[in-house]
């Protein structure tokens, strides 16, 4: 089990914007299980005016897909670590596909997502899978790919984690 | 080349290509077997490492980004698998 | 402080333009250091999120298909260069039906201030 505050010296995203809480379990290579508690309480609620009916506070798909993808990096993350160790670079959320919203999370619900490697190479991972609230499933991302960049050096890295760090600006663009 | 030169099955040929033509988002009538991917149809590296993941996802083996510059068209990307799979075709 | 009609991380668009047939629409927004979730990413530069894109679409999309739309599924989601705090994205954006799926697919191509492609997505909503 990681707990939050570690998390945080793992990956450079900050409040309110890191949206893993706790990981449950994760295996090398395997696949990583996290938790997000939604709350009412988060900046995405902030704006709805009383008379909102219930469905206005469905979590946001967007940072539902967040939440899953930083639970990706943590897995990849762990993964190299307990292997050829951490590259060089920055891991990007470069593509998804087939990701289905079967329900939504409302405050109170806590989020549990499985993500699993498909593929993992030296500068790109491929991940798949769900995220619950209890035992309903809500999603389930067919397949997301991330793509390590050289770290770009007009980009201050974060103390935190010196690979994890603000992303390769110039060389995103021949991907274009 | 050291692969196989015998003509390709025809069947895995076209589940290749149906593969290919998804990442691509054409149909698959629309890719020629010598078509070039970047090319013709306007591919990026991010589609050509989402080609190699899904071959081998499919056909459950390892090809290593190195034969990446190799894999330029649908005849190419079946060669490298082959070599790679060890079809005898 | 603006009301919203449903939980939105932040406003991601600024300006939203409808095609009078309703089929299209085209959306601005100016990223900014200054939006609630983004002085956590990362505390020491700010970088719009990929899947903030995919918000800036979602809002465009509200506003032609109304605002309680649905994302059902992303069927293709690709980000192709990062925005950083200050830079413009440009959101354009055609509506059509699934009449197999019965749904209301998306697709959108989100262009940064300098006309670089940052985004392409294809997504569908609810009817």
């Amino acid at each position: 089990m990681i707990e939050h505050g570690d998390i945080k010296s793992i990956l450079p995203h900050r409040h309110p914007v890191l949206l893993v809480d706790r990981v449950l379990e994760v295996r090398a290579g395997g696949r990583i299980v996290t938790v997000k508690a939604v709350s009412g309480s988060e900046p995405c609620y902030a704006g709805l005016p009383d008379d909102a009916p219930a469905e206005a506070y469905d979590f946001p798909a967007s940072l539902l897909v967040e939440s899953f993808g930083q639970s990706g990096a943590l897995l990849w993350l762990h993964t190299m670590r307990a292997g050829d160790g951490v590259p060089p670079g920055t891991l990007i959320f470069a593509q998804a596909r087939d990701c289905v919203f079967e329900g939504a999370a409302r405050p109170g619900d806590v989020l549990r997502h499985e993500v699993r490697i498909e593929t993992l190479k030296p500068n790109n991972v491929f991940l798949t899978g769900e995220t619950y609230v209890g035992d309903r499933r809500i999603a389930s991302m067919g397949s997301a790919m991330a793509v390590i960049r050289e770290t770009d050096s007009l980009s201050p890295a974060p103390a935190s984690d010196p690979t994890a760090a603000a992303a390769a600006v110039n060389s995103m663009g021949e991907t274009a | 080349m050291t692969a196989s030169q015998q003509a390709p099955n025809a069947e895995r040929l076209e589940d290749i290509r149906e593969i290919v033509t998804e990442v691509l988002e054409i149909e698959p009538e629309e890719l020629g077997d010598t078509d070039l991917f970047i090319e013709d149809h306007g591919a990026d590296s991010l589609r050509a490492i989402e080609i190699l993941a899904r071959l081998e996802k499919k056909y459950r083996v390892e090809i290593p980004q190195s034969e990446l510059p190799k894999m330029v068209n649908l005849t190419a990307v079946y060669s490298v698998l082959a070599e790679h799979a060890n079809w005898q075709d | 402080m603006s009301s919203q009609s449903c939980a939105a991380p932040l406003r991601a668009v600024d300006e939203v333009v409808v095609d009078p047939d309703g089929t299209s629409a085209a959306a601005r927004k100016r990223v900014t250091r200054d939006d609630p979730y983004l002085v956590g990413h990362y505390p020491d530069f700010t970088i719009y999120p990929g899947v903030f894109q995919l918000e800036s679409v979602i809002q465009t999309a509200r506003e032609l298909i109304g605002a309680p739309a649905r994302l059902v599924k992303i069927r293709s989601l690709r980000f192709t260069a990062p925005l950083l705090d200050g830079d413009e994205l440009s959101i354009a954006l055609t509506l059509s039906e699934d009449l197999v799926a019965k749904t209301l697919v998306v697709k959108a191509r989100c262009t940064r201030g300098d006309g670089t492609a940052a985004a392409s997505m294809i997504l569908e909503f609810a009817r």
